[in-house]
């Protein structure tokens, strides 16, 4: 199931499973410098304006994969660390959002964390058609830019990728629209309903 | 970019590759090239992209890497040496390769390479690096769209059905669909359940969101008052 859920829901189980595979994930495995308790990885854009689109298991349980949204009109990461990545200024507005985060519970089987990759992305979409998003801007790996262009999704590189405490990172800006729909569900041949919509329409609202 | 030539594959046998079209015949997988015409017969016939340690390398990694430096990245063996010398003699010395992963595909790479002699042009391997992932991905894409491998179509609903799901879609009751339209409540419950079957989901507003998506409801008719 996925949910989105803001830092509002923090009482939620979910939320300590997701912290503590994102510290798995970004510090144990890709060794980022980033601040965490040696448990949990949370940082200061984990606040009320971040939301969360949220893959769980274990009926809502436990973390399997999730992404951080945070609004581009007040500071995000893009504008505070990586400003110098875009050539033409931090693209930012209501219809934008960063995408930060990404986070794959390095667990279970290969194909199945694609899977996990898959509904999620599906999600993404899905949520930005609903919510009138435009676009998604993220900081992107070069390592991982094959893996996101691969989705058919149009993206735009907002400046040159250049080194980032030892990565080769760059920006890059996705297009949402019910194209990036279709060619994502084309490209990754993934056709399950990921986003779920409850029937009084809190979360589509 | 100031790179001479380029070469675009995926590190599959490329017993299938075509000289006078200069890519494979089939078009399933991608190979594309302007490396020189003497050297790609050399590297078909002899199926060289199985020991290529350029190719290894790329295996290794998922960002551009220079070939100069691939010593970072695998133990060059012997026959390793023995291929790099072969390529200068056919006239390519150095060059950028960027990794192009896909998952549950085959690994593949966008190449740039200089003519013996002429050095890389440095400043421009980052840009390198994103051309040559777009230029996979346009590749790809092709590829994918010469497959023909046509997708079921989406679901269709009636005209019916349609008009009941945009009424959900605006908050609006069986009761109030069924005044709107001028047909029974019954009538209603009906199209909807027909159209849950069309979809086959439990509910009516996932009806509505598939219809959004599948384009068969355009999102402005769902905002007009």
């Amino acid at each position: 199931m996925i949910e989105l859920l803001t830092m509002r829901d923090r009482d939620e189980l979910l939320f300590p499973s997701m912290f503590a595979d994102r510290k798995r994930v970004f510090v144990d495995l890709f060794g980022w410098d980033i601040q965490h308790d040696g448990v949990h990885e949370v940082d200061e854009f984990d606040d009320e304006h971040a939301e969360y689109l949220i893959l769980s298991e274990d009926g809502g349980l436990t973390h399997r994969a999730s992404i951080r949204l945070l609004p581009t009109e007040r500071p995000h990461l893009m504008s505070e660390i990586f400003a110098d990545f875009c050539d033409d200024g931090v693209p930012e507005g209501p219809n934008i959002r960063e995408i930060t985060r990404f986070c794959i519970a390095p667990r279970g089987r290969a194909k199945d964390r694609l899977v996990a990759r898959n509904m999620l992305a599906r999600s993404l979409i899905e949520y930005g058609l609903l919510n009138g998003v435009t676009g998604y801007t993220a900081i992107c790996h070069m390592g991982l830019l094959q893996q996101v262009l691969s989705a058919g999704w149009r993206c735009r590189p907002l400046g040159m990728p250049r080194m980032f405490a030892g990565e080769m990172v760059g920006a890059i800006l996705i297009e949402v629209s019910a194209e990036s729909h279709r060619m994502m569900v084309e490209n990754w041949r993934c056709d399950h309903v990921a986003l779920r919509v409850y029937e009084d329409a809190t979360l589509a609202a | 970019m100031g790179f001479d030539y380029y070469a675009l594959l995926h590190h599959v046998s490329l017993s299938s590759y075509s000289q006078s079209l200069d890519h494979m015949e089939r078009g399933e997988l991608v190979a594309l090239s302007t490396y020189p015409e003497s050297w790609v017969a050399t590297y078909v016939e002899r199926n060289i992209v199985a020991e290529d340690p350029i190719l290894l390398a790329s295996q290794r990694t998922n960002v551009g890497f220079r070939w100069d430096e691939i010593g970072k990245i695998i133990d060059l063996t012997p026959a390793h040496h023995e291929i790099r010398i072969e390529t200068a003699r056919a006239g390519i010395e150095n060059g950028f390769t960027v990794p192009a992963h896909v998952p549950g595909e085959a690994n593949g790479s966008c190449n740039f390479a200089m003519r013996c002699g002429r050095p890389l042009p440095v400043a421009n391997l980052q840009m390198a690096q994103l051309v040559g992932a777009f230029a996979f991905q346009a590749a790809r894409e092709l590829v994918r769209k010469a497959e023909r491998r046509h997708l079921d179509p989406p679901p269709k609903l009636t005209h019916r059905q349609l008009e009941c799901i945009v009424l959900v879609g605006k908050g609006y009751t069986e009761g109030q669909i069924g005044r709107t339209l001028g047909i029974s409540d019954e009538t209603v419950k009906r199209h909807l359940k027909e159209a849950r079957l069309v979809y086959d989901v439990p509910k009516s507003v996932q009806v509505l969101v598939r219809a959004l998506f599948d384009g068969q409801v355009p999102l402005t008719e769902l905002l007009r008052n």
